[in-house]
């Protein structure tokens, strides 16, 4: 299935696009998407996305669709769903 | 949330607040709210100086301001309380001065430090409500657990770059600080790229909420998060979930 990605603020700046089309198996959830682009991306988006333990950075705010995603893990996915990754911001 | 107790207007606010009280479902109440309201605002920088400026031009009784150290020139792009020739002096203090020329009648707190574990007890206990302009997460978590524990609303708003987010967490109700980032995020810099026009776009929009929730009406963002990117002008608007687990507000 095709998942639409969304990057917002420092991981759109880590990736170096807006937004981008991936083939992710059937039963790919959010966590794998995350980890699809973390691979693909290098290291600078990586680090953002993805604690060295492997486990999906908490602080990230992921949304699926218009809906926050709280536990990455707990998510089907659907053909034509977009995910988008924000990393925290702060300024002042 | 309960709205602010009320205080009768004299002559001479009736006729400088006379035009905003004539937007619906404001009135002269609304007003006498924002007449006994108290807000911390914290940091006087590119986003908390408008913020407090709104705030003071619309009326809100008391503002604390709360910011450590001196004016640097790079606060000059963003920071519109601030001026070259007070280069070197106190942030607050000269924020505190020119929000008085602007509206002498309002209680003008300046507290030269910024918000920590250890002060914000004593700083939220003295307001109704706060808003959240800190650069950094460790200020932003201080002023998140205290407010929740206060049962005081929060108005989060913040920037980077020209993408900004605002949203407004009501203790309990909706998501708070800890639910959205749940540990100090791991890429996030003191110093980061900013046009005044971007904070001062979301600080206009934090006044606005700070004011509908301190006067009572409209409809505040609850468990909504607006995202704004000024590079091709997309607003967004979002909802936000509670963690369960959540260490502040949750049952973590």
């Amino acid at each position: 299935m095709q998942i639409t990605m969304q990057y917002e603020a420092q991981a759109k700046r880590a990736a170096g696009i807006v937004s981008e089309m991936i083939e992710v198996s059937d039963f790919s959830g959010v966590s794998d998407c995350i980890r699809e682009v973390a691979d693909a991306h290098g290291e600078q988006l990586k680090a953002i996305l993805v604690k060295p333990n492997g486990e999906i950075q908490p602080t990230l705010l992921v949304f699926l669709n218009d809906a926050h995603i709280v536990r990455n893990d707990e998510n089907a996915l659907s053909d034509g769903d977009i995910l988008t990754l924000m990393t925290p911001i702060s300024g002042g | 949330m309960t709205q602010s107790a009320r205080s009768p207007l004299t002559e001479e606010e009736r006729a400088i607040y006379e035009w905003q009280m004539w937007v619906d479902d404001f009135g002269e109440t609304g007003q006498e709210r924002l007449k006994t309201s108290s807000v911390l605002v914290s940091r006087v920088g590119g986003l908390g100086s408008v913020v407090a400026y709104e705030l003071a031009a619309a009326g809100v009784g008391t503002l604390v301001l709360a910011h450590a150290g001196n004016i640097r020139s790079s606060d000059l792009n963003r920071q519109i309380l601030m001026t070259h020739a007070a280069l070197g002096t106190s942030r607050v203090e000269l924020a505190k001065r020119r929000l008085r020329e602007l509206n002498p009648r309002l209680d003008i707190v300046a507290v030269n430090e910024n918000v920590n574990a250890e002060n914000a007890a004593e700083l939220i206990e003295q307001v109704d409500l706060v808003v959240d302009c800190a650069p950094m997460f460790d200020e932003r978590f201080a002023m998140n657990q205290e407010a929740v524990r206060q049962n005081k609303p929060l108005v989060e708003c913040a920037m980077y770059d020209l993408e900004a987010s605002l949203t407004a967490v009501l203790p309990g109700k909706t998501p708070c600080v800890a639910c959205l980032h749940p540990e100090v995020p791991p890429v996030w810099r003191r110093e980061f790229p900013v046009f005044g026009a971007v904070s001062g776009t979301v600080g206009c929009m934090a006044a606005m909420e700070a004011i509908k929730l301190l006067a009572g009406f409209g409809e505040p963002l609850f468990g909504r998060m607006v995202m704004l990117n000024l590079r091709d002008m997309t607003f967004s608007r979002r909802r936000i979930r509670r963690r369960s687990d959540c260490a502040v507000c949750g049952n973590g």
